[in-house]
């Protein structure tokens, strides 16, 4: 059996709903051949993108998508992989492609990565993910059951894994024991029916069932939950030459940052990002830092000011790639919250003289 | 060999340097709410200014004053501040050091924030904010000093205390007791008037660290002058990147950021930079900024290749000086090696020989108090 199934040729046909629906019957008719997705936002098409990148691509324009030929290295030789791209959302793009091989998951995987912060991966938290299920549970009167499951404690370093339970409980035993959800594969059984995949960056697999409810209601809904984030860190950014910042806000839901203590955690785990530096201007009673994003010079100053929240207040020219990596590497790693925008507020004298 | 115990008290002078200017910083920044958020004040409030460069008509000539700040609250009324760490203990010292607010007791063109429009207010008092610990006895001193006539001041000098209230997790204010002195603002609108609310209800100032992030974050310093290893860290962390070229930053996406890009920059040009994103304490940047590059060369960190002209070995400087990871968990940390400041300050003393020639902060050594230290 072939490691991928090359759709190309007639199975990449004209429109990219009638291919993946194509593919989804070679996934019914082979049991380890799944469709792999790999969503991102980028205000750049993602075609042209991957045309001016220094990757190898070849792209042939279809009706309402494109197809890609990709030439990547793997033992020594050159291998193909080819993939659709189309356009997901207002600033979003998903490449696919049918295979078996989790070689080809990651190059796929690579290649988009390679093109931050151009490309910007969507970082689902648990609560992201609970949601994602619940919805579907909810609006489609279906069941749902989590095949396997992996959940991570803070900075990774303890694992545990789930098999055949209700969702509900992974997530909420997940949250007892303080660990994130990592990745999901799960079953959902009903009027519909659906064998499908989901990780916190965003990426998807369909392995069996009903393409249509995967497509509106996984991969949509990935993909809203990212461009809502997006579009808050968007936002963020200061703007060069003007006074005005625009804060992020992380809501833990409880209370967190009790003393000195937790402080220190918060500042090791800030420590632990890759390729930053940390300034700390306060470190207790209150927290207020400066970190850069090496990667793309991206600033924010980071306040820890009450119990249950930290700011972020990213400086100028930050981009909402590195805001949310940020964001995630102190979900993973800290603990994991809602992030919003915080509501203007009017103070009165009163607030400042009793 | 450089003595540990002298690096040692090296990184420490410096890392008290920084965190006594951010907590000027702080401080600043809980004044500047009260005037600018507060809706009672932002509503009659025509200028806080945080960089405040005010001439005198009285003394044309002189240099423009620079106090920590001055809030214009009328056209009629304004307040210029001094941030104070502490007196001298002895009395020479101590005339001498009050004698520096000498120079806010004349006739002050205030900014009024509207186009480059200035204004004389007919009248303006000098706010002196000093640590709660000694604050008593430094107010009974000046009082003393006037009262013999050694210390003359024809505008109200009137002292505030601060203190952390580690209870409520914030800045407190008050005016201290037993001075003859009040603001003189009985043209503000009544509900604003400092003169009823701080000396008439006794009332005191609180701000909590939460209120003032977005001023902190947005204004950065304050009008003191910092010391240069607090602009490093500024520069390091929010302006030099941007001095790297495409082909640089490119690098840098591919490979280590710790790979050292190097940056040529004159002051002029790190000016113009620092401006262009920051527009803060506009037009006053050159010193400051020729401070910082100088004491980077001394770090080690920058060449000076001619004057005004330097080369920078930009990097992420993380574990570059085999600094000890951090613990799993908070408790078994017990400071940051690995932060910037931290790292900067021993770049700067392992090339000094823990001896620093950079000037101390506005602190004199023989202070009452060691202020903001806590």
């Amino acid at each position: 059996m072939p490691k991928q199934l090359h759709l190309r040729g007639y199975e990449f046909i004209d429109r990219w709903r009638d291919t993946l629906r194509l593919a989804a019957r070679e996934c019914t008719k082979r049991k380890r051949v799944k469709i792999y997705f790999v969503s991102f936002l980028s205000e750049t098409p993602a075609h042209v993108a991957l045309a001016e990148s220094e990757h190898a691509i070849d792209i042939d324009k279809k009706d309402d998508y494109w197809v890609a030929h990709l030439s990547a290295k793997k033992a020594g030789k050159t291998a193909r992989v080819d993939f659709g791209i189309f356009r997901s959302g207002v600033n979003a793009w998903t490449l696919f492609t049918l295979t078996e091989s989790i070689w080809r998951e990651n190059v796929l995987l690579h290649l988009v990565r390679s093109l931050s912060p151009d490309f910007s991966l969507p970082y689902l938290s648990s609560a992201d993910i609970r949601q994602l299920l619940q919805h579907l549970e909810e609006d489609d009167a279906v069941e749902i059951v989590v095949n396997k499951a992996v959940a991570y404690s803070y900075r990774r370093e303890g694992q545990i894994s789930f098999k055949k339970e209700p969702f509900q409980d992974v997530f909420n035993r997940a949250e007892h024991e303080n660990m994130f959800v990592d990745k999901v594969d799960f079953s959902v059984h009903g009027q519909s029916s659906l064998h499908g995949f989901v990780a916190r960056n965003g990426t998807a697999k369909f392995i069996s069932g009903d393409i249509e409810l995967f497509l509106n209601k996984i991969l949509n809904a990935v993909l809203n939950t990212s461009a809502r984030k997006h579009e808050v860190f968007q936002r963020a950014a200061r703007r060069a030459g003007e006074i005005e910042v625009f804060p992020v806000n992380i809501d833990f839901g409880q209370s967190v940052f009790h003393g000195r203590d937790d402080n220190l955690t918060f500042l090791s785990s800030l420590d632990h990002m890759t390729r930053s530096g940390l300034a700390v201007m306060h470190e207790n009673p209150y927290i207020h830092v400066s970190l850069i994003d090496f990667f793309d010079g991206s600033a924010f100053d980071i306040f820890a000011t009450s119990p249950n929240s930290v700011t972020i207040i990213p400086q100028v020219d930050a981009s909402a790639f590195s805001l949310n990596r940020l964001c995630n590497h102190i979900f993973e790693n800290f603990r994991e919250g809602a992030i919003n925008k915080p509501q203007p507020k009017t103070w009165q004298l009163a607030d400042v003289l009793t | 060999m450089q003595d540990s115990a002298q690096f040692g008290d090296c990184v420490q002078k410096l890392l008290n340097d920084f965190k006594l200017y951010d907590k000027a910083v702080d401080i600043v920044s809980c004044w500047q709410f009260l005037f600018t958020e507060v809706e009672q004040y932002s509503k009659n409030v025509l200028l806080f200014d945080r960089f405040p460069r005010l001439s005198s008509p009285s003394t044309p000539k002189d240099q423009p004053k620079t106090p920590d700040f001055a809030v214009l609250l009328s056209d009629e009324y304004g307040i210029v501040a001094d941030i104070k760490s502490g007196f001298p203990l002895d009395d020479k010292g101590f005339l001498s050091h009050a004698g520096r607010l000498l120079k806010y007791d004349l006739p002050l063109s205030f900014k009024t924030g509207v186009d480059s429009r200035s204004v004389i207010p007919s009248d303006h008092d000098i706010l002196l904010v000093i640590p709660m610990r000694d604050a008593q006895e430094i107010v009974r001193r000046i009082e003393k000093f006037r009262a013999a006539g050694d210390l003359r001041i024809d505008r109200n000098l009137i002292a505030f205390e601060w203190v952390w209230d580690s209870d409520q997790n914030e800045y407190v204010f008050r005016k201290v007791a037993g001075q003859t002195c009040d603001f003189r603002d009985a043209s503000l609108p009544a509900n604003i008037r400092l003169s009823s609310i701080f000396t008439e209800r006794g009332a005191s100032l609180k701000v909590s660290p939460d209120k003032i992030k977005s001023i902190k974050a947005a204004w950065q310093f304050c009008n003191d002058t910092p010391p240069p290893i607090y602009t490093l860290v500024f520069l390091w962390t929010k302006v030099f990147y941007h001095l790297l070229d495409a082909g640089q930053r490119q690098l840098w996406r591919r490979r280590d950021p710790r790979k050292v890009l190097w940056i040529e920059v004159s002051t002029e040009r790190l000016v113009e930079e620092i401006v262009r994103r920051y527009p803060i304490r506009w037009g006053h940047w050159t010193d400051w900024a020729r401070a910082a590059l100088d004491v980077l060369v001394s770090a080690g960190l920058a060449r000076k290749i001619a004057e005004d002209k330097y080369t920078v070995g930009y990097r992420n400087l993380v574990r570059e000086l085999g600094e000890p990871t951090h613990g799993a968990t908070g408790t078994e940390v017990t400071s940051h090696p690995r932060e910037y400041a931290r790292i900067l300050a021993t770049y700067i003393c392992r090339a000094t020989g823990g001896e620093l020639t950079q000037e101390a902060p506005a602190t004199d050594e023989r202070s009452q108090g060691e202020l903001f230290r806590r």
